[in-house]
């Protein structure tokens, strides 16, 4: 197999963890948490980490048991060959209705913000073949690729807090303490589906090339999206205040519009030209990861098959991403998706922890 | 896209080289007429072939045959070292010394006083040697023949790289002749350490290729690369060094230069000094250049040459250019067709009104503009430069005061791709200006039909590709993606010389240190 095409360092597995979580979720963030936990939203963006955090430590402590720790090598050891092969076609279907989700998020925003005329199908169709394109480079170029964009996203941060250090006003936080502690949890609760993502890190373990930094690495992906979604949610809080926010679909977006220079116009024009590689990184490394497993799943050559994998994973996306009729449906799948997102991201590591531990496999 | 096609179709097969072909290998007879008889088609057929059968002054009774090439040897070396000392002053003593089967080591140790001279006595060889250039001197009896390099005849001398311009840097360039490149770079590289290796590419073309490295820079894995993949051209010729460089680079579908090219003596010392590998072909004024990263496109040796304050001013504009030769035009189409809201209202009205009388829409109008850049620029390349200034001035006039009179173009469009155009080339290599002006185009269809959503989507695609590319096992898009921030300072910045004591991180070497600990 021709592996050096799916090796990447641990440096490059930061970006493809902050890469997979930051991306369409992020800019309906403020709106969806603090709709439920009023002006302690960036609170529930902190208990809502827990999540990804303890999926992060379980995945960590499965694989590390496994000396070939690829996760259809796992599964097969742990389940047999047929119960195997059902799991990670399982993660693999996961997989592809979360990005058919985000692809139609993405969707979605592009065509209200930038297309209003053109129809939905082409808009995800080109999206879906870029991703092709990339994915079809093998997980070193997914690798580097995250790594350069998450420089560029770092521009859209700045932009961001520099439109809420000018616009807002941090009396829109206060008051600190008396906290709503059920809204709080349900606001958590909805701020799972902005932190699906980590669950690549079953697939992307084996591709890391230092084994001992994973851990390391992962925890530091998972802490920069936190700072990430604590920055948009507090700023967010502080321009249009909690009650505010509910009136907008992307309060981030819609954020951008108010600066006006006098040479460039709005600055919105330099988030929209930053537009794609900010929303497709999600898609572009779950696809990788589904393509990945689907492909060592059937112990297929990567050189034949890979690419064709590829290519069906992006046929099924680009399906489903037309199933929902209009934007609420792809509100309400989001939320389903992050419900599934910690039945897979917990449900498995556990899932495979426990029988692994039955089975006392540890030597392998 | 194609790359990506052919994976699917798992088109992977090793393509089928071939090594040179090898004749039987015969030995030469030792008689004059054995050897006469040999070359004696070639003779007859070609003129320019001189056999000169002469007799050697020590040893009369032995006959004896210059053959050479009229036109590729130098003719005062010739009648000088070798027909006046082997006729007039050849001595019998040393001559007839010894056994009779050396005779033509003693021709080779008493009487030829020139430098480059070695023993040929297979077939081929011989014949190789004649149409290499060289001057066979042979004597009947002796199963060897004695190859003379005096090859001279006439070259361009040595002048200002007509590409490559420079303001501060060497007026030399590199010419055709490929002992005369070596030297310019021996001259300036007088490491002991600096390795030539030559080797011949082509069949019928026996073209001379030399790949040069530093041996305790270079790294050996590139080197090896390189080499193997020369060694396995099997192709009857090559007319110019563009035929080795596609059949070195990894991705044939990217329009992106995968090495870098120079004609400039120096660019070539400072590369090989950075660790990478030159190659060189005779008969063409470019040496190749790998592996070449994305960056080292947008770097000009008057970047180390000038002040850094200078130099980095400079290096940011041509970043600049980069891009505004990318996406001016497609930015245009964008902005005045989909997203006219985020452009300054006042700014907008001006566009309108200037286009209210054409009667394209933006993205045939800024076709037919670049369309007609593309012929201008395809013509004056071509042309003497005379006739070109002609042709650029009535282009220009056409383009510029013509076509806006007509109401076929607006005058913001003009300066869209006057402003693009000058931005391409402000780049300083030519094969990335090509490259540039390819994706323009690619850019401008985009957007047409996607509007800043394509123009992004442009974007992401472009770093995938770039990104994805390699240039002999090197990521061609480093330090920016994978990203190494040491790298920084001499890619995006240029920092100063003194402070950048390392040897690029982008490029594997074996000796990472560039300069002494105590400098600055």
């Amino acid at each position: 197999m021709d592996r050096t095409r799916f090796e990447i360092t641990s440096k490059q597995l930061i970006f493809i963890i902050v890469g997979t979580q930051v991306a369409t979720a992020m800019l309906s963030l403020p709106r969806v948490v603090a709709a439920e936990a009023g002006h302690h939203a960036w609170l529930a963006v902190i208990v809502g980490a827990v999540f990804p955090l303890a999926a992060v430590f379980l995945i960590v402590a499965l694989l590390n048991r496994f000396r070939d720790a690829d996760f259809a090598n796992v599964s097969h050891q742990l389940f047999g060959k047929f119960l195997g092969t059902l799991l990670i076609l399982i993660f693999v279907g996961y997989a592809t209705v979360v990005q058919s989700v985000v692809i139609r998020m993405f969707t979605e925003i592009t065509c209200v913000f930038i297309l209003p005329r053109t129809p939905i199908w082409a808009v995800s169709l080109v999206c879906t073949l870029s991703v092709v394109y990339a994915v079809s480079k093998g997980a070193k170029v997914i690798g580097r690729l995250n790594e350069f964009l998450f420089y560029l996203l770092i521009i859209d941060l700045l932009m961001i807090i520099g439109a809420g250090i000018t616009q807002g006003t941090y009396l829109n936080l206060l008051p600190v303490g008396d906290v709503d502690i059920n809204g709080l949890m349900q606001g958590s609760l909805k701020i799972v589906y902005a932190y699906a993502g980590c669950e690549v890190l079953l697939v992307t373990y084996a591709m890391v090339q230092h084994r001992g930094e994973i851990l390391k690495a992962a925890l530091i992906g998972e802490g920069i999206t936190v700072l990430i979604y604590l920055m948009i949610v507090v700023v967010g809080l502080m321009v249009f205040g909690h009650e505010g926010l509910q009136f907008f679909t992307w309060p981030v977006v819609t954020l951008l519009k108010i600066p006006y220079s006098s040479a460039l116009g709005r600055l919105e024009l330099v988030f929209l030209l930053l537009w794609v590689t900010l929303g497709v990184r999600p898609i572009m490394n779950l696809s990788m990861s589904a393509s990945y497993a689907f492909t060592r799943a059937f112990n297929l050559d990567f050189n034949r098959y890979y690419a064709w994998i590829v290519l069906g994973v992006g046929a099924g996306i680009y399906v489903l991403s037309l199933q929902p009729d209009n934007l609420l449906q792809v509100f309400a799948l989001a939320d389903y998706v992050g419900y599934a997102f910690i039945a897979i991201s917990l449900g498995y590591p556990l899932l495979y922890l426990l029988v692994s531990v039955l089975r006392r496999q540890k030597s392998l | 896209m194609a790359s990506f096609l052919n994976r699917l179709w798992g088109r992977r097969k090793a393509p089928a080289y071939k090594l040179p072909n090898q004749q039987k290998s015969d030995k030469l007879g030792a008689s004059l007429d054995s050897k006469k008889k040999i070359l004696d088609p070639y003779v007859q057929k070609n003129r320019d072939i001189i056999f000169r059968e002469i007799t050697i002054k020590a040893d009369p009774r032995r006959r004896a045959a210059v053959v050479y090439l009229e036109g590729r040897v130098d003719k005062q070396v010739l009648y000088e070292e070798i027909f006046k000392s082997l006729m007039l002053e050849s001595d019998a003593g040393t001559l007839q010394q010894g056994a009779a089967n050396q005779i033509i080591d003693k021709i080779s140790h008493t009487c030829l006083t020139i430098g480059e001279i070695k023993k040929v006595n297979l077939v081929q060889d011989m014949i190789h040697a004649l149409f290499d250039g060289l001057t066979l001197v042979m004597v009947d009896g002796m199963p060897e023949v004695l190859a003379i390099n005096i090859t001279g005849g006439v070259q361009r001398t040595p002048d200002e790289p007509p590409v490559e311009k420079t303001l501060r840097g060497s007026r030399e360039g590199f010419i055709e002749d490929l002992s005369v490149n070596i030297s310019m770079i021996r001259r300036r590289l007088r490491d002991p350490n600096l390795v030539i290796e030559k080797t011949i590419v082509g069949r019928r073309t026996r073209t001379d290729v030399a790949i040069l490295y530093i041996e305790d820079i270079a790294d050996p894995e590139i080197v090896r690369n390189i080499r193997d993949k020369i060694n396995r051209i099997d192709i009857d010729g090559i007319s110019a060094i563009g035929y080795i460089e596609q059949f070195l680079s990894d991705n044939h579908y990217s329009p992106f230069p995968q090495f870098k090219s120079s004609e400039r003596p120096d660019k070539v010392v400072a590369e090989l000094l950075e660790g990478r590998v030159a190659i060189m072909a005779s008969g063409t004024p470019w040496v190749l250049i790998a592996p070449a990263l994305f960056v080292s496109f947008l770097q000009a040796s008057e970047d180390y040459y000038d002040r850094p304050m200078v130099a980095n001013f400079n290096r940011l504009s041509r970043y600049l250019g980069y891009i505004l030769a990318v996406s001016l035009p497609a930015l245009y189409i964008s902005l005045l067709s989909f997203q006219p809201e985020l452009i300054p209202y006042e700014l907008f009205v001006i566009l309108a009104q200037a286009r209210s009388q054409v009667p394209f829409p933006v993205l045939v109008e800024v076709l037919i503009q670049e369309i007609i850049i593309q012929l201008v620029v395809e013509t004056g390349l071509r042309l003497p430069a005379n006739i070109g200034q002609t042709v650029g001035v009535v282009a220009g006039i056409v383009l510029g005061q013509a076509a806006i009179s007509a109401n076929i173009a607006s005058p913001a469009i003009i300066i869209v791709i006057t402003i693009t155009t000058i931005a391409t080339f402000a780049l300083p290599n030519y094969s990335m200006i090509l490259a540039t002006r390819l994706i323009r185009i690619l850019f401008i269809l985009a957007t047409a039909v996607f509007g800043l959503f394509g123009f992004s989507l442009g974007w992401f695609i472009l770093i995938t590709h770039l990104v994805s590319l390699e240039s002999v096992g090197v990521p061609y898009f480093t330090p920016f993606g994978p990203v190494r921030f040491g790298d920084l300072q001499d890619t995006l910045f240029r920092g100063f010389i003194y402070r950048l004591k390392y040897r690029p991180q982008s490029i594997p070497v074996m000796d990472r240190q560039r300069q002494g600990q105590q400098n600055g």
